[in-house]
């Protein structure tokens, strides 16, 4: 039985390392693609090309636009008129804009005038840029204006006078958080490649027709898939831990929680996933079947599970169906460990959730099984 | 490891299976003794495959009633799995494994391990003239060996009967040749075969033959038997021209018995269809053809299934 069941998981290892493309490109493949979402949300980004139209042609305002060189963010480039800043932000050759007001140095140093008015507009479809062309623009206003304000009191009298940035985001007016992507990537992409896996390399035996000859050894039809998802999972296991070092070590993503938590419950969820792999797999009869059969679960699991959009802006009727994916629970469980250090108190019921609704997968799981066996 | 004392290798009585309407095994009985190679002979789509599914349980029968080595194919599958080997017509091997590790997994999941598992993989290296090609991935390897190899899987853990499902499709005659070889080898050391095939000269090799059509038993005995019980008559064997046009001129007249064609030759089958041959050369003259020859033959088992099928369909 032992030995039995050391022959079948040394055979799937022999397989996987013996197929030259699928392990790295498993491995490989997310890794890449999370580095990509990483580098492009929380990585800084920089030199904007940005449009500034100067109507003030001031001392005040060429400082403004040194201060932004300075501060890398922007790259300025002067326009002549708003129809241009307008133009070129459609056309996407400015990701954000400047207004300079006339009288911007004027009412800098004059006490009595009203505050001067900056306006900064970005370009909103770009929501990682936007919101850090938003929080840079912002930092960059106060900061120049409390300068230029001590230089100014320090040359005249004591009168002081602020700063005043309107903000204007388009396309997108709720910005979200830049960070919701990596945990998104993170902790969906190793279960979805231990489901994949693991109904692949079942349809695999049932196409080339080794699953019959296997089935009439007596190795039973629960050892061999045994067998399968101890590969699966370790795969998307190992998967998994690369991806949480990657994120942790080379993009400063928060690890607020306990890592040990994490880990034991990643664990836990991705052999919950893995039930939706053996259940496409006691269906699907060839591997390309198997693979289109994933694709399509895995769609609807990210559609309504929060990975893109978050759960709370969908209509209520789709916020009871994302109920049903243990995918929508577990990000709530490993945002909260991630970036808001939550332990099992706080998200007990969704641990909970995701436990009922594995006992239904694996339940139907078996039933399929059974009934594919025999006829 | 031996089955239950004193029981036939397979008996089945009234065996049918049924896919929706359709009947592919009909009330199938036989008995198959142990030792014996058993052919179980019949066109494609006759139940060959289904009957064998049934012997080793991966599909249930509908009605009927089945053993083999003594136990239930229903209820005592896993007993039964033990004591058997299985060799379907896809040589179902692991392709991207190599000669050494498919022999290693198929003895792993029969638990033949250690010294055992060592002695029987030298074994079946040298009989199937596998000997130092043991690394090269099954992949590589061409027909007749990988026959031979799926073969070796199959006889890993010297089963007690040995299923094979037309072990020798699309393989050249010489490599089939050889793997009958093994097969008598198997044979010799006291093992039962159930073989089927629609290789008529690979029948003549078995000990028992059964001819399945359309679901049904049509003939059951050894070789020598079917000739003789289901052969009334003599063949006429008959060179001529166009021998498509042939067949179909006597089979119109309806007077000279079963015709049937063989190759480029034609085959009369008939009592006495010697008497015939004045009317048989006249009849192809008229139709413009040439006969070049014609003799008195020996039935071969191809002439027995093509007259007992047919009669089966009439």
């Amino acid at each position: 039985m032992l030995y039995r069941m050391r022959t079948l998981i040394t055979k799937e290892f022999i397989q996987l390392f013996r197929d030259r493309l699928l392990a790295p490109f498993i491995l490989l493949g997310p890794l890449a693609e999370l580095l990509m979402v990483a580098w492009s949300t929380s990585q800084g980004i920089d030199h904007l090309p940005t449009a500034v139209l100067d109507m003030d042609r001031t001392g005040a305002s060429r400082g403004l636009v040194v201060a932004m060189e300075n501060a890398e963010t922007f790259e300025p480039y002067q326009v002549k008129s708003m129809d241009q800043v307008t133009d070129d932000i459609d056309r996407g050759r400015a990701l954000a804009a400047w207004v300079i007001p006339a009288g911007f140095q004027a009412q800098m140093t004059s006490a009595t005038a009203e505050p001067p008015q900056l306006q900064l507009i970005v370009d909103g479809a770009d929501v990682a840029a936007a919101q850090t062309a938003a929080e840079a623009g912002e930092g960059l206003a106060a900061s120049y204006g409390h300068a230029f304000l001590v230089q100014a009191t320090n040359a005249a009298s004591g009168e002081t006078a602020s700063l005043d940035l309107s903000l204007r985001v388009w396309f997108n007016e709720e910005l979200k958080e830049s960070n919701f992507m990596i945990p998104s990537e993170l902790g969906f992409i190793a279960a979805a490649i231990s489901a994949m896996v693991a109904s692949m390399v079942i349809a695999r035996e049932r196409e080339l027709g080794t699953l019959e000859q296997l089935i009439v050894t007596p190795v039973s039809a629960s050892q061999l898939v045994i067998g399968k998802s101890v590969m699966a999972v370790s795969l998307g296991y190992t998967l998994f831990l690369l991806m949480l070092g990657m994120v942790v070590w080379l993009f400063d993503v928060p690890m607020r929680g306990s890592l040990p938590l994490l880990m034991v419950l990643a664990f836990f969820y991705i052999l919950v996933e893995l039930g939706w792999g053996l259940m496409i797999s006691a269906v699907a009869r060839t591997q390309m079947q198997a693979l289109l059969t994933c694709f399509l679960v895995v769609m609807i699991m990210v559609i309504f599970s929060g990975y893109a959009f978050p759960v709370d802006t969908m209509p209520p009727f789709m916020q009871s169906i994302a109920n049903i994916f243990p995918l929508k629970h577990w990000l709530i469980i490993f945002r909260g460990i991630l970036l808001k250090g939550a332990g099992v108190d706080v998200f007990w019921r969704e641990l909970l959730s995701i436990l009922v609704l594995g006992l239904f997968i694996y339940t139907g799981t078996i039933l399929l099984m059974r009934r594919s066996r025999l006829d | 490891m031996l089955g239950r004392a004193n029981n036939s290798a397979v008996e089945t009585v009234e065996l049918v299976k049924r896919f929706g309407n359709f009947t592919a095994v009909d009330g199938v009985t036989f008995t198959v003794e142990r030792g014996k190679i058993f052919g179980f002979l019949g066109p494609n789509g006759a139940g060959k495959t289904t009957t064998i599914r049934m012997l080793m349980g991966l599909i249930r029968p509908t009605s009927g009633m089945a053993t083999v080595l003594g136990f239930d194919v229903v209820k005592e599958t896993e007993e039964i799995r033990r004591r058997i080997g299985y060799m379907s017509q896809r040589f179902s091997l692991y392709n991207d494994l190599t000669v050494s590790e498919n022999l290693n997994f198929f003895g792993g999941a029969y638990d033949v391990r250690g010294d055992r598992l060592k002695a029987r993989k030298a074994t079946i290296l040298e009989m199937a003239g596998l000997k130092g090609r043991e690394g090269e991935l099954a992949r590589n390897l061409s027909g007749g060996w990988r026959q031979r190899l799926a073969l070796g899987c199959a006889i890993i853990h010297e089963p007690e009967i040995l299923f094979l499902d037309e072990p020798t499709a699309g393989v050249d005659p010489i490599s089939r040749r050889e793997f009958w070889n093994l097969l008598y080898l198997f044979s010799g050391e006291g093992r039962t075969i159930f073989v089927t095939t629609h290789y008529m000269d690979e029948a003549e090799h078995c000990h028992r033959l059964s001819f399945i059509q359309n679901g049904r038993l049509v003939a059951l005995g050894s070789p020598e038997e079917i000739k003789r019980e289901k052969m009334h008559g003599q063949v006429l064997e008959i060179d001529c021209s166009m021998p498509d046009t042939a067949v179909q001129t006597l089979r119109a007249t309806g007077q000279f018995g079963e015709v049937a064609l063989y190759g480029a030759l034609v085959h009369v089958v008939a009592e006495n269809v010697d008497s015939y041959r004045p009317a048989i050369e006249e009849t192809l003259i008229e139709a413009g053809l040439e006969v070049r020859g014609m003799e008195l033959i020996a039935p071969s088992l191809e002439d027995v299934f093509i007259a007992s099928t047919q009669g089966d369909i009439r």
